[in-house]
Parts: C-alpha cells; sequence; structure tokens
C-alpha cells in the first residue's frame, strides 16, 4: 500500500471562467461543513486510467477546501491483477470463466493490504474492483462508497456526495 | 417594498447516483423493468436527466426515450415518451404508469419489435437527492432576484424543477413562495409558465430574472 503525495494542481478559482462564479462558491459552502473531516481515497494506480486522472486533480482541490483528504494506491503482485482485470472484463460484459484460484488470489491480496492500511478515516471511497472488497475492514460507524466507475462511465454520470437532508423521492 | 414573513431559503442539492442490478435489452423487458424498479430510479432516469444535461434543449431529456431511439431505433415510441411533460406529474406513480402504458402498448400494436435485441443494454439507476441549505435567504422581490442571480445549476434546478415531487404541486418553489408570502399571484403564474423543455437552465433562470425585474420595477 502506498500513499500517494499529490502536487499543488489548478486551483479553484480558475474554473471560474469555465463554469461560472456560482458553481464554484456551491462547491465551497458544500465544503465548508466537513472541513477537518477526514476523507480516504483507495485505488489500484497512481498513474494511467481513469480513477488515476481524476484522483490527480480532485485530491488538490479537497485540500484547497480544507479537507484532509488521503490517496493510497493497492499493492499486488501479477497475478493479483490478472485475476482483476478479468473481473474488470466480465463487468464489462466480457466471457469470464471462473476458476477456483482466482477468489483465493483476490482474498489473499486483499487481506495483505488491510491489514497494513488503517481504514480508519471518516469517508472512505474505494474506487473500482481491485480494491473493493477491502471495504470489509471499515467499522460500519462511517459512510462508505464503494464507486464502480465502470458503470459510472457508462452512464456518463458523475457521483457527487455532500450531507446534510437527503430526500427520498 | 413588500417584506415576506416566511424568507426563501436557497437549497442546492447533490444527485447521489447508485446504479442498479437490473439490466433490460428489449422493449418487453423495458415494459416489465417500468413496473419493478423503484420510484427512485423512475426519478432519476427522467427528472434528474433533465438537470444533467441542463445544456441542451434538443433531443430526448427522458433517459428512456433516449435509449429507445439509439438502442431500438424505435423513433415513434422514443417520441411518445419523450412527449411526457414531468411538470404535469405530481407522483411518480402517475409518471410510472402512462411511461409502462405507452411502452405496453407499442409492445401489443407491434409485437415484432417487442424482443428485438438493442443495440446496447439499459441500466436502471436510482437518484437521491441529498440537498442542503446554502445559509441565504430572501425576504424581497429584489433580495430574491439577487439570490437567483448567484444561483447554481443545481440549485436552480431543485426549486424549480424537482420542487414538483416534493410539493406535490403543479408549482415550483419560487412560484409558490411569490404566491404565498408575496401575494403575487400573476408573477408566481408567469414564472411557472417558463417551459424547462424549450429552455437551458440557464435561459430559464434569465427569463426568471427577467420576469422579477419586471415586477420590481412596475410595482
Amino acid at each position: 500500500m502506498t500513499t500517494i503525495e499529490v502536487q499543488a494542481g489548478t486551483p479553484l478559482d480558475a474554473y471560474v471562467p469555465l463554469l461560472g462564479r456560482a458553481e464554484i462558491e456551491e462547491i465551497r459552502t458544500l465544503a465548508r461543513p466537513l472541513r477537518g473531516r477526514t476523507i480516504q481515497m483507495i485505488n489500484s494506480t497512481s498513474v494511467g486510467g481513469g480513477v488515476a486522472e481524476i484522483l490527480n486533480r480532485l485530491v488538490p482541490l479537497a485540500l484547497e477546501l480544507d479537507l484532509q483528504i488521503t490517496w493510497d494506491v493497492m499493492a499486488g503482485g501479477p497475478d493479483f491483477f490478472e485475476v482483476t482485470k478479468a473481473f474488470h472484463n466480465a463487468l464489462h460484459g466480457g466471457a469470464y470463466l471462473h476458476r477456483p484460484e482466482d477468489f483465493e488470489i483476490f482474498a489473499r491480496y486483499t487481506e495483505q493490504n488491510r491489514a497494513r492500511l488503517p481504514l480508519d478515516a471518516d469517508f472512505t471511497v474505494i474506487h473500482d474492483p481491485q480494491p473493493a472488497a477491502l471495504v470489509e475492514g471499515r467499522e460500519r460507524q462511517a459512510l462508505d462508497l464503494a464507486v464502480s466507475h465502470r458503470s459510472l462511465a457508462r452512464q456518463r454520470e458523475r457521483l457527487e456526495l455532500s450531507g446534510a437532508v437527503r430526500h427520498e423521492i | 417594498m413588500k417584506t415576506a414573513q416566511l424568507p426563501f431559503e436557497f437549497f442546492t442539492v447533490a444527485p447521489l447516483i447508485r446504479v442498479g442490478n437490473e439490466v433490460v435489452e428489449t422493449l418487453a423487458e423495458l415494459r416489465d423493468g417500468l413496473e419493478r424498479c423503484s420510484d427512485a430510479s423512475i426519478f432519476h432516469h427522467t427528472f434528474q436527466t433533465l438537470g444533467r444535461h441542463h445544456f441542451l434543449t434538443e433531443g430526448f431529456s427522458s433517459d428512456f426515450a433516449q435509449w429507445v431511439l439509439t438502442a431500438t431505433n424505435r423513433r415513434e415510441l422514443a417520441e411518445q415518451l419523450a412527449s411526457l411533460d414531468i411538470g404535469d406529474y405530481l407522483s411518480i406513480a402517475e409518471l410510472r404508469s402512462d411511461l409502462r402504458r405507452i411502452v405496453a402498448s407499442y409492445c401489443d400494436l407491434f409485437p415484432q419489435y417487442a424482443n428485438q435485441t438493442a443495440l446496447e443494454r439499459f441500466w436502471f439507476c436510482e437518484g437521491i437527492e441529498v440537498s442542503v441549505p446554502l445559509d441565504r435567504c430572501a425576504s424581497t422581490l429584489e433580495e430574491l432576484q439577487a439570490g437567483v442571480e448567484q444561483m447554481s445549476h443545481a440549485s436552480f434546478f431543485f426549486h424549480f424543477v424537482s420542487s414538483r415531487m416534493r410539493l406535490h404541486l403543479r408549482t415550483n418553489d419560487f412560484s409558490l413562495w411569490l404566491s404565498r408570502e408575496l401575494g403575487l399571484e400573476r408573477l408566481a403564474a408567469d414564472v411557472n409558465r417558463i417551459d424547462i423543455y424549450t429552455n437551458t437552465l440557464d435561459s430559464a433562470r434569465a427569463a426568471l430574472v427577467r420576469l422579477l425585474v419586471r415586477e420590481a420595477r412596475s410595482a
């Protein structure tokens, strides 16, 4: 497990000409009640792929908003990534022939990472299938999010979260 | 200048999207899915898509209509689904019933298309609105105008579009407040007539501001 140090990025105000002042100010308003809360992002790579692209930009923006955000990358050998790639392809509708050892490999690396990584942030966001089972290591008092970028990307959605009143439709 | 007893409180909203397990790939399956899926799913694929594609005035804002057109190539059905104006509905149950009825009628009329496999599958998602007070209030027409001018798209969507499902009234938060608190019935009706389908959220908001300015000048 590696904690990624992200360089300072583009400040929020640089987005005002693109999005308008109202959108940016609202982000600041939404972040204010979360100031000081700890947020942990977990994925499986620091470079390449959509999640790394997002986090490289999202983490500096969150820091600018005084959120205590960290980004951890899980460790795994070639056998682990071969298995999770097969899972990934199956989730995309590809053919997948289950081998008994696949889930053993997946469970073994998950357990190794879980032993090394404290999952004690106020919010933990787990990206993609590779670290998905780490969610079992969380105590249930906090809000957890397991994000499937496959489905979200497919739907061209952005996942946004803030806290206050929740309207059940 | 008339001052309201109860101020207008500005909120914003963040949509939390949950991808479900229900997937369909034929019109017959869509018909059945429309019966089984949650209310939050109907809300997401009709109301929330209108907010998400707020910058468009062409094409279908309903995900159901868009999928029927692009994945099954049944334009006539897509147009029927898209012709449902969400502004006419006060409950998801009514909207669901009409969506399902339209698809079921089409399947009955054209059984040869009902079980054709679509080019891509449709995944039912669910939308949950997480709304947050912005600590901004308006007690007068001028304060409301200033607040509207500073609103984000999400905030405007919350008060103008999705408010109907919350209020269970054929109106929106602005019109309701203008009518109840300031007694401006005609202005409230004019605001409620702003068409969300032929406008973007930006142009709808601009239309609202124009109405507020006109009213303030005539007072």
